[in-house]
């Protein structure tokens, strides 16, 4: 799994709680990932919308401005699980060899 | 200093994606700045240099598209301005194919491919600068024909001298023609469709360019005196397909 996999399990890990606008999605991301560009992550995103993992609408929360928002579709939430299986049988791999 | 950034980064978003994908990455980029305004360094520094984020965002089978379009229409540019200074281009455009007019295929790729690549994407406002480029390069072509045919032959020049000195003035018409046409198409891709009209016109005048070099090289001794009229209803053609051509670009 590389660290490109982890973003984007990341990234759909943020929209399976709830939709968000670009940059409540970067923010905690960059914060997550210091050393990974802004530019990387955004490009990811639109992969994932490319590829039919997320869709967007132009939308607001509580009456502010209006942004565009980013949600999780079906196979998005399909390949969530199945990036998540994944991380869990890495790190129980990496459990058995001692790496915590 | 984020300005510069920006304008950096759509240039590049212009050029590496289509119309609409270019719109959409410069709206969410310039929303996510100002959720949190940076300097030009801070910029650099957390999204990179515009061209790689652009690089990365940016789908590259359209891109690679775009390069293949912008190869052919260069070639359909460059390959009538380079008829007599490259031997092996001279022979395609004399000898290679005797029952084809190259230019005129040139002619009418470019500008087919031209017109239905660069698509109407909204309201393209006419630049004030096109219609005064496509002005200078009529005059210029008009200019050097009225002076080679009108002004040249009455010259104090040795009779020998007349021909290559024909040769240079339209050699240096089709390599302007070249480099306007170049300019055309590449501000077609970055700022408004309506530049295609620059390149359409380029093209026409380096092809008919190309057509008189070909008549003045021309070794049948019969060419010039007795097929005049079919020179110049050839030349005549180019120059009404690259009229009309220029007009249709513009709209």
């Amino acid at each position: 799994m590389l660290k490109r996999d982890l973003i984007v399990l990341c990234l759909l890990r943020l929209l399976k709680g709830a939709d968000r606008y670009g940059y409540e999605l970067m923010r905690p991301l960059r914060e997550a990932f210091p050393d990974t560009k802004e530019s990387a992550v955004y490009a990811l995103l639109r992969q994932l919308c490319r590829e039919g993992y997320t869709e967007q609408y132009q939308g607001s929360a509580s009456g502010g401005p209006v942004r565009k928002y980013y949600r999780l579709t079906d196979t998005g939430g399909e390949r969530y699980a199945a990036l998540l299986e994944e991380w869990r049988r890495l790190r129980g791999t990496l459990a058995l060899l001692g790496i915590e | 200093m984020k300005q510069d950034y920006f304008t950096r980064l759509a240039l590049a978003a212009r050029w590496r994606m289509p119309p609409g994908e270019a719109k959409e990455l410069l709206a969410d980029y310039r929303e996510i700045l100002e959720e949190n305004p940076r300097t030009e360094e801070e910029l650099l520094r957390e999204l990179g240099k515009p061209w790689t984020a652009v690089r990365l965002a940016a789908d590259s089978g359209a891109y690679r598209r775009w390069l293949a379009v912008f190869a052919v229409l260069s070639l359909c540019l460059l390959l009538p301005a380079l008829c007599t200074l490259l031997p092996g281009v001279w022979w395609l455009f004399s000898g290679a194919f005797p029952h084809i007019s190259l230019e005129i295929v040139l002619l009418t790729a470019g500008l087919a491919l031209s017109l239905a690549y660069f698509q109407r994407q909204g309201r393209d406002p006419l630049p004030v600068l096109l219609p005064v480029l496509l002005g200078l390069l009529i005059a210029l072509c008009a200019g050097v024909n009225w002076w080679v045919w009108r002004i040249l032959p009455g010259l104090p020049l040795a009779a020998d001298r007349l021909g290559p000195t024909a040769k240079i003035a339209y050699e240096l018409l089709g390599l302007a023609a070249s480099l306007s046409g170049i300019f055309g198409l590449t501000a077609a891709r970055v700022y408004n469709r309506r530049w295609r009209a620059l390149y359409v016109l380029s093209l026409a005048v380096g092809v008919l360019t190309c057509a008189v070099l070909l008549m003045l090289g021309s070794m049948d001794m019969e060419a010039g005196v007795i097929q005049w009229d079919r020179y110049f209803y050839r030349f005549l053609g180019i120059a009404a397909i690259g009229l009309a051509g220029t007009g249709v670009a513009l709209c």
